[in-house]
């Protein structure tokens, strides 16, 4: 179904403080959501995924021990929520962590390709010289040098075996390896043309996700008494003029 | 409507040519991010209606009627098309009966006399069928990326029956009735930017025409109001063919929109801290301007005596049933008269200097909160030049990253500096934490809770921003300086929007309300005043501290008089005749 796109951002917003997820970190997950979605890679779904692993517990409400040297152990049953993730591993890069030709890999993260988009999405921004690759197993994530653009495509090199399909790498120095794939899932041209399309039309989100959003986002509610309808904002004494 | 302007002083084209550099400072935020303050707001020349017709006159837009379907009783179809200077935009209008037990100004209605949306181009048969069924729903209804703005409005029970029973019988109504009430139908909700599936801003704000805050939603409004003088003549004539008269344009002319504002616009002012700053500024700089000047001249001080005098009647034409709201404007109406009289009794010598200043300064020291903000948004009415350059930024830039490299200390002296305002309140009392913010079930509006006894408080909104500071001041300080904040907000998420709000927010002046929104005593009314005047709203009739019915360009030009010179002249606007 068709959603403005400040309606959709607005709905996983709230959807997320519904799930109990710090509003901070969903303003970092709103930019990846949306752009995925608008890229036609369906970041809502996703998301709403994402948040069901921290509410039914799949995922704890925590950040990643992030260390190379320290590694979370893959045999772990527990997944690590990409939401938290997202926002850890942009601060990382900020802080220059993932310069140079160390790579990092993130076991078991719920749904990757939520934190390559913001990963790839902050480079741009912050036009950072070196570029950034971020490896998923669905996809391949690369922002070139200097805010020059973003590319996608398939994976193009060989994974690492102590991955799974919930691995996420995350390199500078890959980048230089990653070869062009002739299997391009977004490149500037395509990217520009469906941020226009969102800029004018919005997006097209899945209905049941949107439901699936609305059911968390309603937990914000809260019942009016009956104080406020009768004298809440809008109540008074001649109610028709 | 009237009289010319008077001729540029030429101290004001002296500052003019020398870039426009004020060489007095603004008044600062501790001053006028103030409740007290912001609730004594008044419309200026930089509020957004005012802007919009200036657009429209200087582009000359024009204004066409292509459609108009409605039958004897005013139900029906109408269509108000609009020529931009680039584009078309259409009101498309749907005026249906609605049964008495459903009518009700309140925004939880589900029905209204009629709906309305703004289509961006010229609507088609099969487009104005797909709004017919769902503009008359309006949050129950789903829209497309070409409808920009909805909205819907109810008849004035007091005013839209009498009025077209007078014309049908051929006969003018009494003035005195028309201002009672101000607008023959009143909007209970006006919807733009993604709402309900409305075009995101992102789609036109890009076009100059829709670029400074609210102008879509102001032309909106700004052709319901043709639609009321149209359809209330068009039942008229239906009644009494041949006897019925239009309305004078006079008294057509004194009718605005009205409007029922609630809580819902008090969160926007919070959460759009760089639209606040920018509004404030731009205020703020015209006034600094003026406070520059030096050599007024006669025309000037002529104009500030007229405008003073507009101002005193307009009072007098205020319908209020508020008692504090009484008490203020009476208080308002003693001080006006002062102001007009230290006007009226200075003389060249005192205009040799920076007269304006002086006189700002004295009506700080001696006047109420709302005479001086009265007479600031007089004087800038007094110097048209004067908001040159500062009435197209009124847009938010894109969200920079969180900059999570900064240090904790370096962050801890910003937050000190730009938020030192929190230290005022002890949010250890029960009186600071009063109240919250939450989202009611129904009808998804906000709503002003009292913590102690109302159910909600653990879904609060993120609206308590002094309060969410001062803790975040606190948490700060168990930090080492040299610790990057990328450290702090891994171990306490929970402050990271407040973090990326003072990063952006804290280095705008004007971009936080310094006052605690929670706070027992705080009238949500005083921000709802604020934005109001901003849009250009006058006659603020407030119901309570939580809702106030207002009038939407009320003494605005009517469409065949935009092109005239005089037409931009409606500040505080009067119906001189009934005096």
């Amino acid at each position: 179904m068709r959603q403005s796109v400040s309606e959709a951002k607005t709905l996983l917003i709230k959807a997320g403080c519904g799930v109990g997820v710090p509003i901070g970190l969903l303003e970092d997950l709103a930019p990846a959501a949306l752009w995925l979605q608008a890229c036609g890679r369906s970041g809502f779904d996703q998301a709403l995924a994402a948040m069901r692993s921290l509410d039914e517990g799949r995922a704890p409400h925590a950040f990643y021990a992030v260390s190379n040297a320290d590694p979370i152990d893959p045999s772990k049953k527990t997944q690590v929520s990409s939401i938290y993730l997202l926002a850890q591993l942009g601060d990382r890069l900020q802080i220059g962590r993932f310069a140079g030709s160390e790579n990092s890999c993130f076991y078991d993260v719920d749904y990757p390709e939520l934190v390559a988009a913001t990963l790839v999405l902050l480079h741009r921004d912050l036009e950072l010289d070196e570029p950034l690759w971020v490896l998923a197993a669905t996809a391949e994530f690369l922002s070139k040098p200097r805010g020059e653009g973003i590319l996608v495509q398939m994976p193009s090199v060989r994974r690492p075996r102590s991955e799974n399909a919930r691995s996420l790498l995350v390199s500078a120095e890959g980048a230089h390896e990653s070869k062009r794939s002739t299997d391009i899932l977004l490149d500037a041209d395509t990217e520009a043309v469906a941020l226009e399309s969102a800029r004018t039309d919005g997006l097209t989100v899945n209905a049941d996700t949107v439901q699936g959003l609305r059911s968390f986002a309603l937990r914000l509610l809260v019942p009016e008494s009956e104080q406020s309808l009768r004298f809440g904002a809008g109540a008074g004494i001649n109610d028709t003029d | 409507m009237s009289q010319n302007l008077p001729r540029s002083d030429q101290a004001e084209n002296r500052w003019a040519e020398s870039g426009g550099l004020a060489d007095l400072a603004r008044r600062p935020a501790s001053q006028v991010c103030r409740l007290e303050r912001m609730g004594a707001a008044f419309p200026t020349r930089l509020s957004f209606m005012r802007l919009l017709l200036r657009r429209m006159q200087k582009e000359r837009w024009s204004i066409e009627r292509p459609k108009f379907a409605l039958d004897e009783q005013g139900f029906g179809r109408a269509v108000y098309r609009v020529r931009t200077k680039d584009r078309t935009y259409s009101l498309v209008a749907f005026a249906n009966p609605l049964a008495p037990d459903q009518r009700t100004d309140r925004v939880i209605a589900a029905a209204w006399d009629a709906a309305f949306v703004l289509f961006d181009g010229d609507p088609q048969e099969a487009d104005l069928d797909r709004l017919e069924a769902n503009a008359p729903h309006q949050e129950a209804g789903r829209f497309h990326a070409t409808d920009l703005v909805i909205s819907r409005a109810n008849r004035s029970i007091r005013l839209f029956e009498y009025v077209c029973d007078c014309l049908a019988n051929g006969r003018q109504p009494d003035p005195q009735r028309i201002l009672d009430v101000g607008y023959l139908m009143r909007t209970t909700a006006v919807y733009g930017n993604g709402k309900f599936g409305v075009s995101d801003r992102s789609r036109v704000v890009r076009r100059e025409e829709a670029q400074n805050s609210f102008q879509i939603e102001m032309l909106t409004v700004y052709l319901i109001r043709l639609f009321t003088f149209d359809q209330l003549e068009h039942i008229a004539a239906c009644r009494a063919p041949g006897r019925s008269v239009p309305l004078e344009p006079a008294l057509k002319r004194m009718l605005g929109i009205g409007n029922a504002t609630g809580l819902g616009m008090a969160p926007f002012v919070v959460s759009h801290p760089e639209l606040m700053h920018q509004w404030f500024a731009a205020r703020e700089t015209a006034l600094a301007r003026i406070r520059s000047l030096s050599g007024i001249q006669t025309p000037s001080i002529d104009r500030a005596v007229h405008l003073t005098r507009r101002a005193l009647l307009h009072l007098e034409q205020w319908p209020l049933d508020d008692e504090g709201y009484k008490q203020r404007n009476a208080r308002l109406r003693e001080d006006l008269e002062v102001i007009l009289k230290w006007l009226t009794e200075s003389d060249d010598t005192d205009w040799t200097g920076q007269y304006w200043n002086g006189l700002i300064s004295r009506s700080e020291q001696k006047l109420s909160v709302d005479a001086q903000e009265l007479l600031v948004a007089l004087l800038i009415e007094v110097y048209p030049e004067v908001i040159d350059g500062l009435d197209d930024g009124f847009y938010a830039s894109e969200a920079r990253p969180l900059n999570a490299s900064q240090r904790v200390g370096e962050f801890r002296t910003f937050l000190d500096t730009r938020y030192d305002w929190t230290d005022r309140f002890n949010f250890k009392s029960d009186e600071q934490n009063q109240h919250f913010w939450y989202v009611s079930e129904n009808k998804l509006e906000p709503r002003f809770g009292n913590r102690w006894t109302d159910p909600g408080a653990d879904q609060e909104m993120p609206v308590a921003i002094a309060r969410d500071i001062s803790s975040l001041r606190k948490a700060l300080k168990g930090y080492d300086a040299e610790e990057t904040l990328a450290q702090f907000l891994l171990d306490m998420p929970q402050y990271r929007h407040l973090v990326r709000r003072a990063q952006s927010a804290g280095a705008l002046e004007y971009a936080e309300i310094q006052d605690n929104l929670i706070a027992k005593g705080t009238s949500p009314l005083d921000i709802l005043r604020f934005k109001l005047a901003c849009f250009g709203a006058a006659k603020f009739d407030p119901k309570s501290s939580l809702w106030t019915r207002i009038t939407m360009f009320q003494g605005a030009p009517l469409p065949d008089e935009i092109a005239s010179d005089s037409a931009d002249d409606w500040w505080l606007s009067t119906l001189p005749s009934v005096h």
